[in-house]
């Protein structure tokens, strides 16, 4: 980027939710709260991990809420999901029912079909519902040789060492 | 608003407490706060039906509260169906805008133990 001005006119363009002054809650499922910005360092891979606290879902059967701390790990390729965007996109499902696993994956699918990252996982640490509390991992590479590799690898050696939980 | 809380008779006088780490209510803004919920009392031969206690925290993810005034609602709330002794009601919330916040209500001499971490994320 050349100067700071420049930078900063295409970022406040390309996001709408951020600083808008006015933040609307969404308590139903909406994949269309997600943004995106440029990710302008496309020569280098890196990585970005999302996590987050305070995730909530309902349970389809039950109602009864779940509640999990959401790990996003990913090496970004054009387009990154801008944080606000995924705060209320995570807050939506609030009231939705689903089950762990299908959370996880669908939150996967979500998000590499909105950027189409070179590499993707989504790891979700659940509370504990009647002693069990269930680890899912979404992974998603773009088909490079290299993110397979990657794919395959964190596939392969994913919790090698089973630890106690609590 | 019909209370769902509801009390059980039993035969103690012991020093109880309940925490729960799935305190989950909307703030003024519409924005969902995460908390720890702790209710700490010496009970006098009543106590909390834990399953009432359970629905009643579930339904606080719908309500929108004001955070300060958080504590003393549920204080209310449980004074209203039982009888103890120096009830006190704590509510820790995650930070909003880099500010974490404890509310407490009742009989305030008890300090509540830390957000337990679960899974040793969040480095």
């Amino acid at each position: 980027m050349k100067n700071l001005k420049e930078y900063q006119n295409k970022r406040s363009k390309e996001v709408k939710n951020l600083g808008s002054g006015k933040t609307v809650y969404e308590y139903q499922y909406n994949y269309d709260l997600l943004e995106t910005f440029e990710n302008v360092h496309q020569q280098n891979d890196y990585w970005v991990a999302l996590n987050a606290d305070e995730f909530s879902s309902l349970c389809p059967k039950t109602h009864q809420p779940d509640f999990a701390t959401l790990i996003i790990n990913y090496i970004p390729n054009i387009l990154m999901v801008e944080s606000k965007s995924l705060k209320l996109y995570l807050f939506s499902y609030i009231n939705n029912g689903e089950f762990h696993e299908d959370v996880i994956n669908r939150i996967g699918k979500d998000l590499s079909k909105l950027m189409h990252p070179k590499y993707l996982e989504v790891i979700g640490l659940f509370y504990p519902r009647g002693n069990i509390s269930i680890h899912p991992t979404f992974m998603y590479s773009n088909g490079q040789e290299k993110y397979d590799k990657i794919k395959e690898y964190r596939f392969l050696n994913r919790n090698l060492n089973p630890q106690r939980i609590g | 608003m019909k209370n769902i809380l509801k009390m059980k008779k039993i035969n103690s006088t012991s020093y109880i407490e309940f925490s729960s780490p799935e305190l989950l209510f909307l703030g003024e803004s519409g924005q969902p706060y995460r908390g720890t919920l702790y209710i700490q009392y010496y009970c006098m031969n009543e106590t909390l039906d834990l399953i009432s206690l359970k629905k009643y925290i579930t339904s606080l993810r719908s309500k929108i509260i004001i955070l300060e005034e958080v504590a003393n609602i549920i204080y209310c709330d449980i004074s209203k169906v039982m009888n103890s002794k120096d009830l006190c009601v704590t509510v820790k919330t995650s930070p909003r805008g880099g500010i974490s916040s404890t509310i407490q209500h009742g009989n305030i001499n008890i300090v509540p133990k830390a957000k337990p971490i679960f899974f040793g994320v969040g480095v």
